[in-house]
């Protein structure tokens, strides 16, 4: 890999399809709900059917507008749909409505971490333009007695996407695979998309060549598809350039032509190229007029963008960059970190439990926060409660984790399952005289002054009171009776 | 007289006659407009077996207005031309018939209403919808209206034009307002100039005798006459056929036997049978019409790119004539190109030289029938004794001023039906 890098500069630029998560498809009113019964949500227009005429959805061009918004696009006054031409059976019509010629934004960018950068400077990758399109149906190939068979599912047909395509910017797979997330960060932001590339509303598609480091020359691209994960992607990018490398040092030319990745062998291989039809203007669907007032109502939805929010959670918290970066991740959880410090508590102590329990807990059972029944106020009562000595840290761990499945206070729950913290100091000496009076070996190592026996007679008292005593006040009751031992012993 | 033959009648129980404005008038129509559970082939094999699930939103406003959809002539393929078309032929012959809707492409309605001595009307562009219309070239065709009265275009017009949600394409204007237009005081327009463009009109006798007419009449009626420059007609020619071609190219993109109408039989894979299927579903004018299509799209787009230039040129060219002009008077069709036979795209463009400048610019354009001694329906029915008439075109969205002026005109024409 070493050699190739030193020897050859990769040029990548990417093609991105989002699925926008609109009510309805693009243009008509069936539901935008790929999965359901096959064929359910169908009607004449995304049958493709002769007699009717596309209806463009105005949420669906609101929902695509906010999205190039969010990556710093200029939104055209003017943008209409071709017909891409072509001929498959997943598409019936015989082309396919996406924009072409006059695309809905153009113009955008976003800045990554340079890799290995110690000192946060970050590289801008351009996007050349973003256009709106519909799907096309879906193809199930099965057998029936013993016969192939292809069957057709619309209900996929029509649904609105967004097609990001950048400028040839990115270098290495690092680069392809940080902007893949950063994209998806920013458009989830705007709520307008799932954006999972695991789920297919999110696909990538790279175009892939290689140089002389330096040179400037746009080389003879390879195209590769079918990554599934950004992690793929980066896979596919990095074995692709290895591949071209070795091709040109055999003296192979590259040729254009489309190659899947195949996740299981890492490898990439070559596929046969889809016809690839002309874009002609279509004559039916009304262009779309973006004048000032309709863009700056829509402009008004656009939220607080990552790199905004990461840095003001810098000022006006005191969070650390990395802790301000990790929470503004994702748009819930940055709002309920605001909301959750909005309840006078510490910033730092709300990240933090974000960070450490709220989110891997989250990860750990596949959820999101709009899954759970936790809010900001139950969040921040939990770590009141903490604050004020009702429970210790390893009750409120239990209790968080509870409170993703349990909709209920965490008061309710701390009292369920017993987890009040233990302070009353009659309860803690009890608990300590019977410790000690059980292990009196060790109670005599720290006569002979060993102090370490502290920590564990402590364990044993926390593990009697079942983790519910307060360890600050336990261990003050313990070393006070181990001095008092020792003190009327001599 | 030949055995009127309809494509497709409904049964009797289906043409009872509602109440409303148009109570009682029988329409005829082609089978590329959607009237619900009949035959809506267009005309075409590759739409064999193929019925409408719905009323097209001039039938439906039709019906709402008491008219009744008499029946389905047979058409052209996909209605483009006019060979293998009966419906100006049957509405003329048939007594119970008032009216009939006709998808206008190139001139269709028109040079049917021509050649059966009626009268036959293409609105504006946008004018009337086209949900539950078949149709081939989406930014050439509208439905165009024939009738034996003039009267009755109007009264028809005004119900089934206005804006529909369901073709977006269309402009949102309302219905068309013809309250002032039927009032038996209503002005002639007296005031009106009419431009004549010259090497039109002359140059050819048959052209130059209807022409006369039209002249003769114009001038009774009051209107003023003005020389006028349409421009060569072939580049209106040539703009359309590309432009058409590539829309009817991508119109007919979706007839591939998968999941209606006709499949041909093939052991092969899907690619053999989209070819055999669709190589047995076109007629050879459609096939050649789309094979040019094709060439477009995928040889030579610039052509086609150029073709759309020159269409906007015309168009803004002959929209200018409208600043000295109130309305432009034009022939109808050449003696020597029998669009009833035109089998082909040239031929076919041919005999539509005359009319088709109307669907390239989208222009409201009225056919004036000819005259003759013997009255307007008097010729045989193949129409090739009858006399042409000529067409009155009006500025976009004029639709209004083009009828007006019929209405004012007809009154000095011998044997025509106001």
């Amino acid at each position: 890999m070493n050699s190739v890098s030193t020897t050859y500069e990769a040029v990548i630029g990417l093609e991105i399809h989002v699925q926008l998560n609109t009510a309805t498809k693009l243009f008509c009113d069936c539901p935008n709900q790929p999965g359901d019964a096959p064929n359910r949500n169908t009607c004449p227009i995304c049958l493709w059917l002769p007699g009717v005429f596309p209806r463009l959805s105005r949420v669906a061009v609101e929902k695509a507008v906010l999205a190039c918004l969010s990556v710093n696009c200029t939104i055209a006054e003017e943008s209409a749909f071709d017909q891409k031409v072509y001929y498959y059976p997943d598409l019936p019509k015989g082309y396919q409505l996406s924009q072409h010629h006059k695309p809905l934004a153009v113009n955008g960018w976003i800045d990554i971490p340079e890799e290995n950068a110690k000192n946060g400077a970050l590289r801008r990758l351009r996007i050349h333009h973003i256009h709106l399109e519909e799907d096309v149906a879906r193809l199930v190939h099965e057998t029936e007695g013993g016969k192939p068979v292809s069957l057709v599912d619309f209900n996929r047909a029509g649904a609105p996407l967004i097609e990001v395509v950048t400028e040839p910017d990115m270098r290495n797979p690092y680069e392809a695979m940080e902007f893949l997330k950063i994209l998806r960060t920013h458009l989830r932001y705007t709520g307008s998309t799932e954006c999972s590339m695991e789920k297919g509303t999110m696909r990538a598609d790279a175009n892939i060549s290689i140089r002389k480091p330096g040179s400037g020359e746009m080389n003879t691209k390879v195209e590769v598809k079918n990554m599934n994960s950004i992690r793929h992607v980066g896979d596919a990018i990095g074995y692709e350039i290895q591949r071209q490398a070795e091709s040109l040092n055999r003296g192979e030319p590259i040729v254009l032509h489309t190659r899947l990745w195949d996740p299981d062998k890492q490898v990439t291989t070559a596929m046969r190229e889809k016809f690839a039809g002309p874009c002609v203007p279509d004559p039916s669907v009304p262009a779309i007029q973006m004048d000032q007032q309709w863009l700056e109502a829509i402009q008004q939805n656009l939220p607080e963008m990552p790199p905004h929010k990461a840095s003001r959670f810098v000022e006006t918290f005191g969070l650390t960059a990395a802790d301000a970066q990790l929470i503004s991740q994702e748009r819930d959880t940055a709002e309920f970190f605001e909301a959750a410090v909005s309840q006078n508590l510490p910033p730092a102590k709300v990240s933090n439990w974000i960070i450490s329990h709220l989110l891997p807990g989250l990860r750990d059972h596949q959820l999101s926060l709009s899954d759970t029944p936790l809010t900001p106020a139950r969040f921040s009562g939990l770590l009141s409660l903490l604050a004020t000595e009702k429970i210790n840290a390893a009750a409120a761990r239990e209790i968080l984790l509870q409170m993703l499945t349990k909709d209920a206070e965490p008061e309710i729950l701390m009292k369920t399952a017993g987890l009040e913290q233990v302070s009353d100091d009659d309860a803690l000496g009890d608990l300590v005289d019977k410790i000690i009076a059980d292990h009196p070996s060790d109670a005599a190592d720290f006569k002979n002054g060993n102090p370490k026996v502290v920590g564990f007679l402590m364990g044993l008292a926390m593990k009697a009171s079942k983790g519910k005593a307060n360890p600050k006040r336990m261990k003050e009751i313990l070393t006070e009776k181990l001095n008092a031992l020792q003190q009327t012993s001599e | 007289m030949d055995t009127i033959v309809f494509a497709y009648r409904p049964p009797a129980s289906d043409t009872e006659i509602p109440d409303g404005p148009l109570s009682g008038m029988r329409v005829l129509l082609q089978p590329d407009l959607f009237v619900k559970n009949w035959p809506a082939d267009a005309g075409s094999k590759a739409l064999a077996g193929f019925s409408a699930v719905f009323d097209a939103t001039v039938i439906a406003r039709l019906r709402a207005a008491g008219a009744v959809p008499a029946g389905f002539a047979p058409m052209a393929e996909f209605g483009f031309g006019i060979n293998g078309s009966h419906l100006g032929r049957i509405l003329a012959a048939d007594e119970f018939l008032h009216a009939g809707l006709m998808t206008d492409m190139l001139g269709e309605a028109r040079m049917a209403a021509s050649l059966a001595g009626l009268w036959g009307f293409k609105p504006s562009w946008g004018r009337v919808s086209r949900y539950g219309l078949t149709g081939l070239v989406p930014s050439m065709e509208c439905t165009g209206v024939l009738a034996k009265k003039l009267s009755d275009i109007p009264k028809i017009l005004t119900r089934i034009s206005g804006a529909d949600a369901n073709d977006p394409s269309m402009r949102t204007d309302p219905p068309l307002d013809v309250s002032g237009l039927l009032d038996a005081t209503a002005p002639a327009g007296a005031s009106l100039r009419i431009g004549i463009p010259e090497a039109l009109a002359t140059g050819n006798a048959a052209r130059e005798a209807e022409m006369s007419i039209a002249r003769e009449a114009l001038s009774k009626a009051g209107f003023t006459l003005k020389n006028v420059t349409i421009g060569d007609l072939s580049l209106f020619a040539a703009a359309h056929q590309v432009a058409a071609a590539v829309e009817a190219s991508s119109s007919a993109g979706k007839y591939d036997g998968v999941r209606y109408g006709f499949r041909a039989e093939t052991s092969g894979n899907w690619n053999d049978m989209y070819l055999e299927t669709r190589g047995q579903s076109f007629g050879p004018l459609i096939k050649a019409l789309l094979m040019q299509g094709a060439w477009f799209q995928f040889q030579d787009y610039p052509g086609f790119e150029a073709a759309c230039t020159l269409r906007q040129h015309l168009v803004n060219q002959t929209n200018a004539l409208f600043n000295h002009v109130d309305l432009i008077a034009l022939p109808t069709r050449e003696a020597d190109a029998d669009p009833l036979t035109a089998n082909m795209p040239a031929d076919t463009y041919d005999a539509f030289s005359l009319t088709l400048a109307a669907n390239l610019t989208g222009l409201p354009v009225l056919q004036v029938p000819g005259t003759s001694a013997d009255g307007p329906n008097a010729a045989d029915t193949a129409g090739a004794n009858q006399a042409p008439g000529f067409q009155l075109m009006g500025p976009a969205m004029g639709d209004i001023a083009v009828l007006r002026a019929g209405l004012a005109l007809s009154s000095h024409l011998q044997g025509v039906i106001s």
